[in-house]
């Protein structure tokens, strides 16, 4: 299975396991990172499970969708060049070691 | 505090519906949402006895119109994610107030939602709330330093009614005199007191909107209702009458909810010196204690109608079944959280859906966010120290939104300390 590695607000990395076509957020909180909130659910309408993308996997992603960009401009950490919500991104092999920095507040 | 021993579920004198044929006898449950037995001990208390032991996880009641319930946090999750079989056609219970409910996107499914929403998001998302934070702290700040001298206070009616109102009539740019009228009508859509039908308050809304909407569709200001007015879905302009209920939920969403949760948030804090203190403290643990707050006291049960037939379970929901979605019971649920009952503003995982879930979510939770922190701040800067007076009575409400109507505080005044 593909591996994510989350890396928290306090510099502690988590890695996850992650079958491919899971979304990171839905991972991230089963596997109990509070700091990924999720609100929610998925539906891309809450912006609480922003993350910033390291290269070279953030070129790798889909551009986000319209939603995504309105949600991103409205997030509680600032929005970076490489900021994405990780309910939109989904687990390939592609994506495999993927380095994900959780944004420090969600709200 | 331990969790508090739930008691028998007695009857309402409202109404009963029969039973139909696809309700099991041992799924009923006597619950009025807006009565329910032992409310006033405590709104949270009252819906908490739903997650009895003994209950399953999906009970119908007879109360307004024969409904279900789902109880638990996993199930109610659920049904909000799915809105192919769970729609938000029909939003409200009892039926007949929700089938007259019009509000957009509220009252829409996907696909047909997704671009209202963006509308709604680009009036009240978060982008606005920085326009407003300023005004929020001043005002905050200007509302306390005026209770404080009295010494005492109907939280409710001094400071709860009026600070998140005041901001929100700020963002559409409405007369701040409108405000008592504007949420009288408000409040018969969520807890309704029979004076007016569910169509006649969003008439009511509408007569109040629509010379504002034709103003500011010819002369545009900053202000969401323009912002709402002025844009596009599916590439052409909104429509007056999508206009009328973009806006008309904006104003309901405004009126109608902060306001509950302040007076819940203040009267944990005034029972509470020791948690009390802790934020007196330190200031920086007020957004973590804002989300337990959120957690601890949600105050919403909104509705879903049954499209199409599903079995959920263990037993068949037929489609034009509706079932009540209460998010207040998700932090309430012990399978979610150890010592749900029991407010820490450490613990790890303080998840809730006191702002709904899936594609409905809150869109003003920025705001709300906001408005509570900046509230529990202030106060607790200039008010750190105060209480609920000897023998003073709380009151509750039940309904869409949870409401106290009555909080009484006292607190010793700067007068008071030197003399």
């Amino acid at each position: 299975m593909p591996n994510a590695i989350f890396v928290l607000p306090d510099g502690q990395r988590e890695s996850v396991e992650v079958a491919n076509g899971t979304h990171l957020m839905r991972a991230a909180v089963n596997h109990g990172i509070h700091a990924i909130v999720g609100d929610c659910g998925g539906s891309a309408a809450c912006a609480t499970c922003h993350v910033y993308v390291q290269e070279p996997w953030l070129q790798r992603l889909p551009a986000p969708s319209a939603t995504e960009d309105q949600l991103l401009e409205a997030t509680a950490s600032p929005r970076q060049p490489n900021s994405r919500l990780s309910c939109q991104i989904q687990m390939s092999d592609a994506l495999d070691g993927i380095i994900i920095d959780v944004a420090p507040t969600q709200w | 505090m331990a969790d508090i021993a739930p008691a028998p579920l007695t009857a309402s004198s409202k109404p009963r519906a029969p039973r139909p044929a696809n309700v099991p006898s041992q799924r009923v449950v006597e619950f009025d949402m807006f009565d329910p037995p032992g409310l006033q001990e405590g709104l949270h208390s009252a819906w908490k006895r739903l997650q009895d032991p003994s209950l399953p996880d999906l009970v119908w009641t007879p109360y307004n119109g024969g409904h279900w319930i789902a109880t638990r946090g996993k199930l109610i999750k659920q049904m909000f994610l799915d809105h192919e079989h769970f729609s938000s056609e029909c939003p409200f219970l009892p039926r007949e107030a929700g089938e007259q409910y019009s509000f957009i996107p509220t009252s829409m499914d996907p696909p047909q939602q997704r671009p209202f929403r963006r509308v709604l998001n680009e009036g009240i998302g978060p982008k606005v709330v920085d326009r407003v934070k300023d005004a929020i702290e001043q005002l905050s700040r200007t509302l306390i330093a005026d209770i404080r001298n009295q010494g005492r206070c109907d939280f409710t009616r001094e400071y709860a009614e009026i600070f998140p109102i005041h901001i929100f009539l700020m963002i559409v740019d409405l007369p701040v005199k409108d405000a008592a009228r504007l949420k009288y009508i408000g409040d018969q859509m969520t807890r309704p007191d029979g004076s007016m039908s569910m169509a006649e308050a969003i008439r009511a809304f509408f007569d109040y909107l629509s010379p504002f909407i034709d103003e500011r569709m010819r002369t545009p200001g900053e202000d969401a209702i323009s912002i709402i007015v002025h844009s596009e879905v599916n590439g052409r302009p909104l429509s007056k009458d999508e206009a009328l209920n973009v806006c008309g939920l904006v104003l309901l969403a405004g009126l109608d909810t902060v306001v509950n949760f302040l007076s819940f948030s203040l009267h944990y804090l005034a029972t509470h010196p020791v948690e009390r203190q802790m934020l007196v403290d330190d200031p920086e643990l007020i957004p973590a204690a804002t989300e337990e707050l959120l957690r601890r006291f949600g105050l919403v049960s909104d509705a879903r109608l049954i499209k199409q037939a599903i079995h959920v379970d263990g037993v068949l929901l037929q489609a034009g079944d509706m079932v009540a979605l209460p998010t207040l019971l998700f932090g309430l649920d012990e399978r979610e959280h150890g010592c749900p009952m029991h407010v820490d503003f450490n613990r790890a995982d303080k998840s809730h859906i006191t702002f709904g879930h899936g594609v409905h979510h809150c869109a003003g939770a920025h705001l709300a966010r906001l408005e509570v922190q900046t509230t529990l701040r202030e106060w607790l800067r200039q008010i750190p120290d105060f209480e609920i007076p000897a023998g003073a009575e709380i009151g509750y409400q039940s309904g869409i939104v949870g409401a106290m109507t009555r909080l009484p505080l006292v607190w010793a005044t700067p007068a008071a300390i030197l003399s």
